[in-house]
């Protein structure tokens, strides 16, 4: 019995852990407002391009020093800032995807992603508006 | 119709070279009449993308500073270069629409010879991105035929040792100027391909005249972040055994008129990689493999000065490049490399060579904007090809940049 609690216990503390890393979506016209995990990392990774909008993804970060981008690195790359920040420049260099936007801080990416179709950030400090929020299947 | 034509090129007997070459590939003109229809659909769809966005241009400067000490037969050479700097544009035009250039700065010669600085373009390309699986792009680009030539292009903070391979120099048709069609992140495995065609070898920086163009193809998957496998094959014609900035051989590896051996004859040039990069927890390796075929084109004609080239056949060369790195403290990682060429006697392009290059070293990332690599280096090979064995060590050290 008690080690079924543990296990109980130890499963409830993963997937807390991971979905305090993942943070809270935002999107404008992606086609849908629901994706699987997997299709996120995807694109935070630089590997999706077209929405299901017909919307061409634009990826929105905080500035590389920022507390908001180091869980953004470790939830997409299973990495810190440093790496992350690597990643990015070399697939633009590489021409295989379109740079992300850079904004100083959440409240600014709420705002950019609101103003602009096909735009993704994810939040981790702010509240989610209700009419940007992408839910995690 | 390229995999049954192939094994047709490689036995024809002397042959003059005509005035005008015919096309390597004869159903060409049936493939630019449908590429031609394809970018037709993308420009019609570009004033429609054009109104949505504002362009997001992004600028950054690459670039490098080496310091050398070797050892060869015996002398000792020290100096202090100034590397390639490349002025890289990244610009997004419009939601489907994307522009890419690298304007580089860089030495004439590698090594001793290098005596003074020219500047080239060395990609401006223009992206139209239909859907995942599928983008059009037209312009001057890097051929995606290994791993190491389709990523760092020249971009010294990504390279994972000082050097490129030695498939660079030799048998690797660095650019290309024309069409190419792309598709990535394509089902679970992320399988992508590029198909391009575009000027050859023995075409000019600048432009081409004539029907005939090369064909790269490669396809690549995926499985995992940071893990890509991938497959190329590359088809062109050399004409009259001479190559242009395009190709990028380095001056002492290929024939050049004057030397012994040169035939001023057409080449059919066929070149398959493989390649596997794969970066997992504290391991980062890159293996890039190739096969080279040269031998004499369908397009030669009859001239006592070919007499007995066609009895050599088509050569079978190959290179080998092996680079590990393994993490140590944070942001640093010591590394090993390996180098292998292996240019059989009969082929009329490349000088025939076995050379061996492997070597240590340790690198430091202070930021992820500079880094640092220490390498030594041991340089050998076989006696009894055309290039003679080589007897050297070098120590090098090399500070790469990105400033934006």
């Amino acid at each position: 019995m008690a080690m079924r609690m543990q296990l109980f216990l130890l499963a409830l503390l993963s997937s807390g852990s991971a979905w305090s890393q993942m943070g809270t979506p935002i999107g404008n016209d992606l086609g849908k407002t629901q994706f699987p995990e997997k299709k996120l990392k995807e694109a935070f990774l630089g590997n999706r391009a077209i929405w299901n909008s017909g919307q061409s993804v634009v990826i929105v970060l905080t500035n590389t020093q920022s507390a908001s981008f180091e869980k953004t690195a470790a939830w997409a790359l299973n990495a810190d800032a440093f790496d992350y920040q690597k990643h990015w420049l070399s697939i633009v260099f590489q021409g295989r995807a379109d740079a992300p936007v850079f904004v100083k801080d959440e409240k600014e990416m709420i705002s950019y992603v609101r103003e602009h179709p096909g735009a993704i950030g994810i939040l981790h400090q702010e509240t989610a508006p209700d009419d940007l929020v992408i839910r995690v299947e | 119709m390229i995999f049954i034509i192939a094994p047709l090129w490689t036995a024809r007997i002397n042959r003059k070279i005509p005035t005008r070459m015919p096309p390597y590939f004869y159903g060409m003109h049936l493939t630019a009449l449908r590429a031609a229809l394809l970018i037709g659909i993308g420009i019609s769809a570009i004033p429609r993308a054009l109104q949505a966005q504002e362009p997001n241009t992004q600028v950054q400067m690459f670039g490098h500073v080496t310091a050398n000490i070797e050892q060869e037969n015996g002398e000792s050479y020290s100096d202090f270069s100034l590397g390639e700097h490349d002025f890289f544009v990244q610009s997004k035009i419009s939601p489907r629409i994307s522009f890419l250039s690298e304007t580089v700065v860089g030495p004439i010669n590698a090594g001793h010879g290098a005596s003074d600085y020219k500047v080239s373009i060395e990609r401006a390309r223009l992206k139209y991105q239909y859907r995942e699986w599928l983008s059009i792009i037209v312009g001057k680009m890097h051929t995606p035929v290994n791993y190491w030539n389709d990523v760092y292009h020249h971009g010294r903070l990504f390279f994972p040792t000082i050097d490129r391979p030695r498939s660079f120099g030799t048998v690797v048709p660095i650019h290309t100027l024309g069409m190419r069609l792309q598709g990535q992140n394509i089902g679970a495995l992320n399988f992508g391909y590029d198909l391009v065609l575009g000027n050859g070898m023995s075409s000019n920086d600048v432009t081409d005249g004539t029907m005939q163009k090369s064909l790269t193809a490669a396809v690549h998957i995926k499985p995992e972040a940071q893990t890509r496998i991938g497959f190329s094959a590359y088809f062109d014609r050399v004409a009259n055994n001479n190559v242009g900035t395009h190709a990028g051989h380095g001056h002492i590896w290929h024939y050049h008129e004057g030397d012994d051996g040169f035939h001023a004859v057409d080449l059919d040039f066929q070149l398959y990689c493989f390649s596997l990069y794969r970066k997992k927890g504290k391991w980062e390796t890159l293996m890039e493999a190739s096969l080279n075929r040269t031998g004499l084109s369908e397009s030669n004609v009859l001239d006592s000065l070919t007499v007995g080239l066609d009895t050599l056949g088509t050569s079978n060369n190959t290179t080998f490049y092996w680079y590990a790195g393994h993490k140590v403290g944070k942001r640093s990682m010591i590394l090993g490399l390996v180098d292998l060429t292996h240019f059989e006697e009969i082929d009329l392009h490349i000088k025939s060579n076995q050379m061996l290059k492997f070597g240590v070293g340790y690198a430091h990332e202070f930021s992820p904007l500079v880094n640092v690599r220490v390498q030594m280096e041991r340089y050998t090979g076989r006696e009894g090809f055309t290039i003679p064995k080589q007897d050297k060590w070098e120590l090098k050290f090399q500070v790469a940049y990105c400033i934006f």
